[in-house]
């Protein structure tokens, strides 16, 4: 590829075309095909008449201290994520239904993006520069809720993205590690060692959220004792694993291992030892299809809430170690 | 939604590019060949064939819909008339046949012109049915279905060199399959734990070697590639090489294991690298050295300082690929904005460039473009704050000799092509 000379440009660079910008009824001119999308279409439906989605998280951002000047510079403009003008450009032989945001919607969505943008620096390690201009205490929670939330929300899918969720999980951990290093977390190492955060922790004014989070990592410490479930049979084939065409068996329910004391780990599998689920053909992180129960309704205004209470942590809770069958979300959950 | 684009490939020869949307529909271009009514027609891509390849399905057992999205495409070498490509959802594995029909028989003893069947008593005379040219049709049919062998959902899939086998990966597992055999797979690679909430890490990606039909190479959410032989042993959970970089201690956050997650991951057309896409970078690997990649090229290291937002609105989690050019010269990406780059690893250099229509006019030169980090904005360069994150670029494709490319962006697909061809 040619490469000019005196700048980085790639002056050879053409378009041959736009293609694929409307649906079937302009493609395949030059072609019939034998096998066409056999899916009727409403006339305007399809990529267009849908707004952004909106961030899956709090509508309402995690509060702030007073006196927080945010990023240096004071920027107050948005993320840019298409909230402002129309929808998504339309094919030419469809209507554009693009939605325009209303002005009052435009600037509430400014404003939270402003407060987001102003956390942005608290994270970083304790030597950065940045971090000074940032109380890293109630940033620190803001980030362990918003994980906790992304868990759950990750949770609630009917089949959860694995990577997401793992990733989810891995940083909650970390997170969780710098929040309480002086608890029993032998394979989770500490990145950001603050003493001082544990005091800050209980003093700060989440003392709600702190009260449900050292309780129940007191609780989980407890059963630290209670025996392992026996392990699920070895359900992987001899080896070489030809797999057959049935789905493979995936054997019981596996349960949580012993408790380090940290919140995503417990030892409760011990009470659930006379459950029999062997009968259901699923994971930890999959639902138990006949075990379905219809839970409490949650809806999604439950998720907004950047704090969580005590109820919503033993819910939580519950889904994790298996003793509630996960809900099917409401709406379409992909 | 369903017209957005999920994956983009071409063909060996170049001469075919197939999309897969969300829809579970597929679409091929073809390239015009040289006209002499159109003599600007050359190297234009038009539609040759476009079908259903995936359905929504429901599992019964575990209640839920399986989508119908085209995660991945990839061809197969072309070894007679026909082309044939294999697609895939989230769970199922398709063969495709795509052929051919440009004649057609006239003249049938036992059946009239529009095909009603003929009273045998009636034949007096018997005759020769002839072939008679007609319109060129393009029929697509599934050969193969490959089906049941995943629970987790598959990201990848990849032809072998001997042009038997293929392997899938889904999340946890890695399958290899004979093409002619559906109702088994061997599972060669597997890194469940035995205890789910041991797991911390899962595939990502999964390749196998363009030239050693023995050599696969498989990513993870943690940004390590390991290399597995499968003369070895016929299960690859031990890895023969493991290729990994060190953390830098100075750019670490919460945030460092999410941004090191490898979304993609491909090797040269040599044989003799690899490369992978994380977050911000893509690094090209020699296969001969484990301990750190021979070049990274930062894509858009401007958004290290917006991490905790793009965590909160999930723009962290995007899997971007990434592709070599035909003599492995050039690496590509895709970035936000609709903002695609490019690496010259010879002269280091690199470029970035936008797909839009607003931009693309047929036959206009694309402009370079630039996102200004902080500091004074100059003019025609874009604030990182006005970036659209919304218009991602994930899939790209580069055809295989010429310096074609095949850019998606959301539901449209550009093709850009050197003036220089």
């Amino acid at each position: 590829m040619r490469i000019g000379a005196a700048r980085i440009e790639m002056p050879g660079l053409e378009t041959l075309g736009l293609l694929r910008a409307a649906r079937p009824s302009r493609l395949g001119e030059s072609r019939r095909s034998s096998r066409r999308g056999r899916r009727r279409r409403l006339p305007g439906s399809g990529c267009v008449t849908h707004p952004p989605p909106p961030p899956p998280l709090q509508e309402e951002p995690p509060p702030l201290p007073s006196g927080n000047e945010g990023r240096p510079g004071g920027r107050t403009a948005g993320w840019g994520l298409g909230l402002h003008g129309p929808g998504w450009q339309a094919g030419s032989t469809m209507l554009s239904k693009g939605l325009k945001r209303k002005r009052e919607e435009e600037e509430e969505e400014e404003e939270e993006e402003k407060e987001t943008l102003a956390v942005d620096a608290w994270w970083l390690d304790p030597g950065h520069p940045a971090v000074a201009q940032a109380p890293p205490t109630v940033a620190s929670s803001s980030l362990f809720d918003l994980s906790v939330i992304k868990l759950h929300h990750s949770l609630r899918q009917s089949e959860p993205d694995l990577r997401h969720l793992v990733l989810v999980v891995n940083t909650l951990r970390r997170i969780q590690a710098s929040m309480a290093p002086t608890a029993a977390l032998p394979s989770v190492p500490n990145l950001h060692p603050t003493p001082s955060m544990d005091d800050n922790l209980v003093a700060s004014s989440d003392a709600g959220l702190s009260a449900s989070v050292a309780s129940l990592l007191e609780d989980l410490s407890h059963i630290e004792d209670l025996s392992q479930a026996p392990q699920p049979p070895a359900d992987e084939v001899p080896p070489g694993r030809p797999i057959g065409g049935a789905p493979p068996s995936l054997g019981a329910l596996d349960l949580l291992g012993p408790a380090t004391g940290c919140l995503l780990d417990d030892g409760l599998e011990g009470l659930f030892e006379d459950i029999d689920t062997s009968m259901y053909d699923s994971e930890l992180w999959a639902p138990a299809s006949e075990g379905f129960k219809p839970g409490p309704e949650d809806g999604p205004g439950k998720e907004e809430a950047p704090e969580l209470d005590e109820a919503e942590l033993d819910y939580l809770m519950d889904v994790l170690v298996g003793t509630q069958a996960l809900e099917r979300p409401p709406g379409p959950g992909r | 939604t369903a017209d957005i684009i999920s994956t983009v490939e071409f063909n060996y020869s170049g001469d075919l590019l197939a999309t897969g949307d969300k829809g579970g529909r597929v679409v091929i271009f073809q390239r015009e060949q040289e006209n002499k009514i159109r003599p600007h027609s050359r190297g234009e891509y038009n539609v040759y064939s476009t079908f259903q390849s995936h359905e929504p399905e429901f599992d019964y057992l575990k209640s839920l819909e399986i989508e119908e999205k085209i995660n991945k495409i990839r061809w197969l070498p072309q070894q007679n008339a026909a082309h044939f490509l294999l697609s895939t959802n989230d769970k199922t594995i398709k063969l495709w046949k795509i052929s051919e029909r440009d004649k057609r028989a006239e003249g049938y003893n036992l059946k009239d012109e529009d095909g009603r069947l003929r009273d045998p008593f009636r034949i007096t005379a018997l005759r020769v049915p002839i072939l008679k040219p007609m319109d060129l049709m393009v029929e697509a049919s599934p050969r193969r279905i490959f089906a049941n062998a995943h629970t987790y959902h598959i990201n990848s899939i990849s032809v072998n060199s001997d042009h038997e086998t293929y392997l899938s990966a889904d999340d946890l597992r890695i399958n290899l399959w004979h093409l002619e055999i559906t109702d088994r797979s061997f599972n060669i690679v597997d890194i469940k734990p035995a205890n789910m909430e041991e797991l911390t890490e899962v595939i990502t990606a999964a390749e196998f070697h363009p030239h050693q039909c023995n050599v696969l190479v498989y990513s993870s959410s943690k940004g390590t590639i390991r290399l597995c032989d499968m003369r070895s042993s016929a299960l690859c959970d031990r890895h023969s090489k493991f290729f990994e970089e060190p953390e830098d201690p100075s750019s670490r956050s919460f945030f460092s294991e999410i941004i090191s997650s490898i979304s993609d991951v491909k090797f040269s057309h040599s044989g003799r690298y690899m490369m992978t896409r994380d977050y911000l970078s893509v690094k090209v690997w020699d296969l001969n050295m484990e301990s750190r990649p021979v070049e990274t090229h930062q894509v858009h290291e401007y958004l290290r300082s917006k991490l905790c937002s793009l965590y909160e609105n999930d723009c962290i989690f995007d899997k971007f690929e990434c592709c070599w050019n035909g003599s492995d010269s050039a690496v590509m990406t895709g970035s936000y904005n609709n903002f695609f780059r490019m690496f010259d690893r010879s002269t280091r250099r690199d470029v970035t460039l936008e797909a839009s229509r607003e931009s693309s006019k047929p036959r206009a030169s694309l402009k370079p473009r630039k996102v200004c980090a902080g500091g004074k904005r100059k003019k025609d360069e874009i604030s990182v704050d006005s970036l659209d994150f919304n218009k991602k670029i994930l899939h790209t494709a580069w055809h295989p000799v010429d310096n074609v490319i095949a850019v998606a962006a959301t539901n449209n697909l550009y093709i850009f092509q050197d003036k220089a061809n």
